[in-house]
């Protein structure tokens, strides 16, 4: 399946700031983020079509995926 | 029948040993509910207008909520409130643990404290008896010390104690509350108060777990938080790595302080981050009562210079920031010893770290030398960094002046050092630059507390479809966390009572709404379940606005003007570097920003609310001590 991706700050690895992933059909939100390179502990929101979502929903073909990075307080 | 609570308050007077239980009746507790709002009604009532805040006159509230001790992850937390000593305005901070619960579980749901003891005391409170016990011989102790004896004076291995170390004993004016060595009420000073009233420690213990109205909806809330805290985004951040998670995004997004507040991103960041800490200095996990997050974090290193000790405490984001990127430190073992040094002599992590920074850009600029210091203190001076936190805790050399607080040590210092002493309301800065998220620094500018992290939700987060965690609220649209327009202005509102609800009922930020697992609609019925109210989320945001405009009103008869809420200088200065690289806030658009939030809330020109909030806040009385 076919989804696009938009990481903000230090999730970007690339100077695209939306790009598109291809993943076996079932794929969760923890192996979007395993194809990526990036570590659960550094995402502090994840949406998928502007819902937010946890690390294990389930996504779609064509669905869109935003993740945010920690940015807030401690 | 109360349920959730206990319907009692203890009142204890220093200075005659007095000791009085309140039963103040469902009412009261439906309108205030807990925390901050306990704090600020007794302090509004009982503390007089003008009051020296280290005098006997001054009132120390400790106090849990109507929720707090609940089997639900992140319901352990309590507040302290005083006068500040370092603010002269309202003082509060929060500490997690297992404190408030166990307060709660000893028969009461808050602590009233007035006077002076005549020589050093503890509070015990044994499974319902309150009693004052002779503390002389802890005197000088640190809380490692004073809380083993505790343990073996009461045989309780249980006991739960809340204490001061050196540091509140000497009056140093940014002295914390330490709870089992782990858990710290941080903030504006309450240790001092403790240490001015001469009272080194409150020990508590009990069995006695008040009944919840509906206790099997307790038990599928706790069950689907917990479940939920494992995938959720955040949390998972959290329970991997603890609030060091978060170097690595601020330094990315440009906004993590460095070099007293100058630049955002700081190039030894990555020794800061969780990957090198693990490495470095990680023991192992802990955690407060009841939660499954777990983001504490114990340390240990045999290293001679700086050796740490896993019973004292690890450092968490805000002394990563303060004791290091501030600093331009990048050891990482020197920054876990500078904070074990002050979790033992109790001061606060952030404030120290404001201190140490504000004596380095003085020794830059050579407004400081190295002989009034007492050593060469350059930038990232580990070392340096280290002896002056142990000097500031002993008040020895300039480390006495630096124990006065921000506003007090640079007028000792004088020659222009004012423009390096940064603070807001005489409170200094946790560890987050303003200039990349605005709302956060209308927080920081409008915080009864002075300059406060805790205030508000950080902008950054609700970018792109973030902004769905707080749709509850009706927040239909991302916000630009750069911006400081009308959108911002509501935003922050909104976000400001959401928060709010953590402090007023002593529920850890990190397990709760509107970023971490919890959502709106499960943290009503969690309270409904408790108490048996009929309640919702209207009737808690009721009453978070309640202690919000109670502190302010506090503030407003200690004589605060609207010029007091503001950021620092600096923030007006473009960001030098990083992402964010000409970012500033603009003078006036933020004054504009601040005016339209007081009229959002219903305050005059000037920031104080009036009759007509009282009269539709349910709190008119306020109105006869002002």
């Amino acid at each position: 399946m076919e989804l696009t991706v938009t990481p903000y700050s230090s999730l970007r690895k690339s100077d695209q700031s939306s790009f598109v992933v291809h993943l076996q059909p079932a794929s969760s939100v923890a192996d979007l983020l395993t194809e990526l390179n990036i570590a659960q502990h550094e995402v502090e929101m994840v949406a998928i079509n502007g819902l937010l979502s946890q690390f294990n929903s389930e996504l779609q073909d064509q669905d869109r995926v935003v993740l945010i990075p920690f940015v807030s307080g401690g | 029948m109360s349920f959730g609570y206990n319907g009692k308050i203890l009142h204890v007077n220093l200075s005659t040993h007095e000791i009085t239980t309140e039963e103040p009746g469902e009412q009261w507790y439906r309108t205030y509910m807990g925390g901050s709002a306990f704090a600020s009604y007794y302090l509004l009532k009982m503390v007089k207008p003008g009051i020296d805040p280290l005098s006997p006159d001054n009132v120390l509230v400790l106090a849990t909520s109507v929720i707090c001790g609940a089997p639900i992850s992140g319901y352990n937390r309590f507040t302290a409130a005083a006068k500040s000593p370092l603010t002269d305005y309202f003082g509060e901070a929060e500490a997690g643990g297992y404190f408030g619960p166990e307060l709660k579980f000893a028969g009461y749901d808050a602590i009233v404290i007035r006077g002076k003891a005549e020589k050093p005391v503890y509070l015990s409170i044994m499974h319902g008896q309150a009693s004052l016990q002779d503390a002389s011989s802890f005197w000088g102790l640190d809380n490692f010390q004073t809380l083993e004896k505790i343990r073996e004076e009461t045989g309780e291995r249980k006991v739960r104690v809340a204490s001061i170390g050196p540091a509140g004993e000497k009056l140093i004016r940014f002295a914390n509350i330490s709870n089992d060595m782990e858990h710290f009420n941080g903030r504006t000073g309450m240790g001092c108060v403790m240490g001015s009233k001469n009272l080194k420690a409150v020990a508590v213990r009990g069995t006695e777990k008040p009944e919840f109205a509906d206790p099997e909806t307790v038990k599928s809330i706790n069950k689907w938080h917990r479940e939920r805290i494992k995938n959720h985004p955040p949390n998972q951040g959290l329970s991997t790595g603890g609030t060091p998670v978060l170097v690595k995004g601020l330094n990315a997004s440009g906004i993590l302080p460095t070099r007293n507040f100058k630049y955002g991103t700081f190039e030894g960041h990555e020794k800061l981050e969780w990957e090198n800490y693990k490495q470095e200095i990680f023991y192992k996990p802990s955690t407060c009562y009841m939660c499954s997050v777990a983001c504490k974090r114990a340390v240990k290193s045999d290293d001679p210079q700086f050796p740490l000790d896993p019973r004292f405490g690890g450092p968490e984001y805000e002394t990563l920031g303060s004791m290091g990127s501030n600093l331009c430190n990048s050891n990482i073992k020197s920054i876990g010893r500078a904070n074990q040094i002050c979790n033992l002599v109790g001061m606060d992590t952030i404030s120290a770290g404001n201190m140490v920074a504000f004596v380095m850009e003085c020794y830059e600029s050579g407004i400081l030398t190295a002989a009034d210091i007492g050593r060469d203190l350059p930038w990232g001076d580990a070392e340096g960094i280290c002896w002056l936190v142990e000097a500031i805790g002993n008040r020895q050399g300039l480390g006495d002046v630096l124990a006065e607080g921000m506003i007090r040590a640079a007028q000792t210092i004088g020659k222009g050092s004012e423009k390096f002493a940064f603070h807001i309301k005489g409170n200094d800065l946790p560890l987050h630059d303003g200039r990349g998220k605005t709302g956060m620094a209308m927080g920081y500018a409008l915080s009864s507390t002075g300059a406060d992290h805790v205030e508000c939700p950080h902008d950054g987060v609700f970018q792109g479809e973030g902004y769905q965690a707080l749709s509850a609220l009706g927040i239909t649209e991302s916000i630009r966390p750069l911006d400081t327009d009308e959108d911002k202005v509501r935003f922050f509102h909104l976000g400001q009572l959401a928060w709010g609800i953590n402090n007023l009922l002593s529920i850890c930020n990190f397990c709760s709404v509107p970023i971490h697992a919890m959502t709106f609609h499960n943290l009503v019925e969690s309270v409904r379940a408790i108490t048996g109210w009929d309640t919702s989320l209207f009737d808690i945001i009721r009453a978070t606005e309640r202690s919000l405009v109670m502190s302010r009103l506090f503030n407003v008869r200690e004589g605060i003007g609207p010029e007091e809420d503001r950021v620092i200088s600096r923030w007006h200065d473009p960001l030098p570097d990083g992402p964010l690289a000409g970012q500033k806030i603009d003078e006036q658009e933020f004054r504009k920003a601040l005016d339209l939030y007081y009229e959002v809330c219903g305050w005059d020109q000037k920031g104080r609310p009036g009759h007509a909030k009282l009269v539709d806040l349910d709190i008119d009385w306020v109105q006869e001590v002002m």
